[in-house]
Formats: structure tokens, sequence, C-alpha cells
């Protein structure tokens, strides 16, 4: 499958990410969407924008939507709890949140073939990626890992 | 505009001392020439003429530049809230009216979080209630079609 992806964003990733290389340890998922974002992402959902905000969808009263602990929040109410590592597990799945000096900058999920899932961006495109290390250029460090048993609908 | 026409008359003309008089029913420019040190009145109209255009350019040029400033140091952000405090995005706010047709142009060849900008310039709201990202950006590009911005199409 081809995925069209336009020149601005093929242009602009490896500015912020140098050490993406595509085919070796990312490949594009999907084109770019403006209709979710990485916290929707890594939840499975691409139709909710996540985030406290006009044209988005935040429904958590009083959880803070700029925070690690505010996003892992939103997690462990979809049934993930915290966990030790990154490493694959079979029959989990896990999510990684990312902070930076700023605060919350990322979530990604890890699938069943334990590639890690990216949406790059508010406006970007889904990426699928071997590590969460080629992504701390862009957004800082990993502050909290989670995981639930993985459901049948997301195998 | 009197600094920034000043400065750009004398460039213009290739003069060092301008003067531009702008009363409610009468408009003058004139300039010392240096090398003859003579006055010279100067068709207002004529000078006016070429004004807007080049101001024109001046403005498009500030705002593609800032667009670019604003997308490539915040791209990767998934928070709006975020994105839209970032100082480009303020100055874009700052140019007022007349980065709308701008602003729409952007909006409707490259979508990105313009509404917050333009809801701030203009103070309207045309998305409906509930609406998604993709359903604001295109009644904001209605809503300039609606009002005949040329540059939003």
């Amino acid at each position: 499958v081809v995925i069209d992806i336009p020149d601005e964003w093929r242009q602009r990733i490896p500015k912020l990410f140098p050490q993406f290389v595509e085919g070796a340890n990312f490949e594009f998922a999907s084109p770019v969407d403006p209709n979710y974002n990485c916290l929707s992402w890594a939840l499975s959902y691409n139709d909710k924008y996540l985030e406290d905000y006009k044209g988005a969808y935040w429904p958590w009263k009083g959880v803070p939507d700029d925070t690690v602990d505010g996003w892992a929040t939103v997690c462990e109410l979809h049934g993930f709890f915290v966990c030790d590592g990154e490493h694959f597990e079979p029959g989990f799945e896990k999510i990684a949140i990312f902070e930076d000096a700023e605060g919350v900058s990322h979530a990604c999920r890890q699938d069943k073939n334990s590639l890690w899932k990216s949406k790059l961006g508010g406006w970007g495109p889904d990426i699928d990626h071997a590590d969460l290390k080629i992504l701390e250029d862009g957004y800082g460090t990993v502050g909290r890992i989670l995981k639930r048993p993985r459901p049948d609908w997301n195998l | 505009m009197a600094m920034e026409m000043m400065e750009y008359v004398a460039d213009r003309f290739s003069c060092t001392s301008l003067w531009i008089e702008e009363t409610d029913d009468a408009r003058s420019v004139e300039r010392e020439l240096d090398e003859w040190k003579v006055k010279e009145t100067i068709d207002w109209y004529e000078l006016k003429a070429e004004l807007p255009k080049s101001k024109e350019i001046d403005i498009a040029t500030q705002f593609s530049d800032l667009v670019r400033e604003w997308k490539e140091e915040t791209w990767s952000f998934s928070s709006v809230k975020r994105r839209v405090i970032h100082s480009a995005y303020l100055k874009i706010i700052g140019m007022g009216p007349v980065a709308i047709p701008l602003l729409l142009k952007e909006l409707r060849s490259q979508p990105d979080h313009w509404f917050h900008a333009l809801e701030a310039i203009t103070r309207q709201d045309p998305a409906p209630a509930g609406a998604n990202m993709k359903e604001i950006a295109q009644a904001w590009i209605d809503w300039g079609e609606k009002r005949g911005y040329r540059h939003s199409r």
C-alpha cells in the first residue's frame, strides 16, 4: 500500500527526528489526518482529538490534559495500569507516555508485533517504529509505561 | 503608516530628507533631492498606487515567514493549546485583519490550527457546536467565501 505523505511532512520530520530512517526503523502507516492526536491513537481512536479544547474531546472533568499524570489517568480509565518496562509482552498492549521540559509531549502504543504506533503532531501522519529511542530527539524521555491485557478487538 | 511609508519613499526616491503631510482634504509628499538640494513635490496619487502593492508583498512575506517558523517549531505538538501560544502564532494574530485572507488561503491549501487566530482577529465563530477539526476548517473556509475573500479560493 502506497501512503501519500505530502512533501512538507517528508521534509520536516527528519529535521526533528534525525534518527528516523524510513524503511529501516520506521514506516509511514497512514496519511496525514487532523481529527485525532497521539494520545487518541495510543488509545486506538482515530476519530477523536483528545484535548480539552475547541474541536476536541475531553470528557474527563478534573483530569489535566497537559500532564503525564493526566494522560496516565485517561489510560487507566481505558483499562491500562502502570508497569515497569517497554519490552514486548505477548498478550499485553503497552502505552508509552513521553515528557519534555514543557510537560507531556507524546504517547504511543505497542502492537501485537512489538512495533510502536505513533501519530506525529496534531495534523501529521501515523508511523510504525521499532523502538522508543528514535522519538527522544523530538519528544524527550519516557515518563510512564502502562499496559493492559490485549483486547480481542485489537489483536 | 508613517514610519514604514517614510522608509519606503526615502528608499524609493533615494533621498534623505522627506516630508509627508496628510490632512483631511490634502496629501502631499515632498522630498529634498540630495544632489541638487531642491525641494520637489511628488504626485501623491501616483505614489499611493505604488505603495499598496509593495506593502501587500511585505505583509504576505511577513505572514509566510511566521507560518513557516510556527510550523517548523510546533508541528510535532499534539496539544493545540501549546501550539497557539507560540510567539510566531501570536504575531500572526497581531497582524490583525490583513491576515484574514492569508489565513483562509493557508487553511485551504495546507490546513492547520488557524481557527484560534481567525476567531481572535474576527471575534466570530462560524463553526457549529461539537464540530471536529475538519468541520471547523470547512466552516471558516465557507465563512471567507461568503464574505468575498478572494484569497480564500
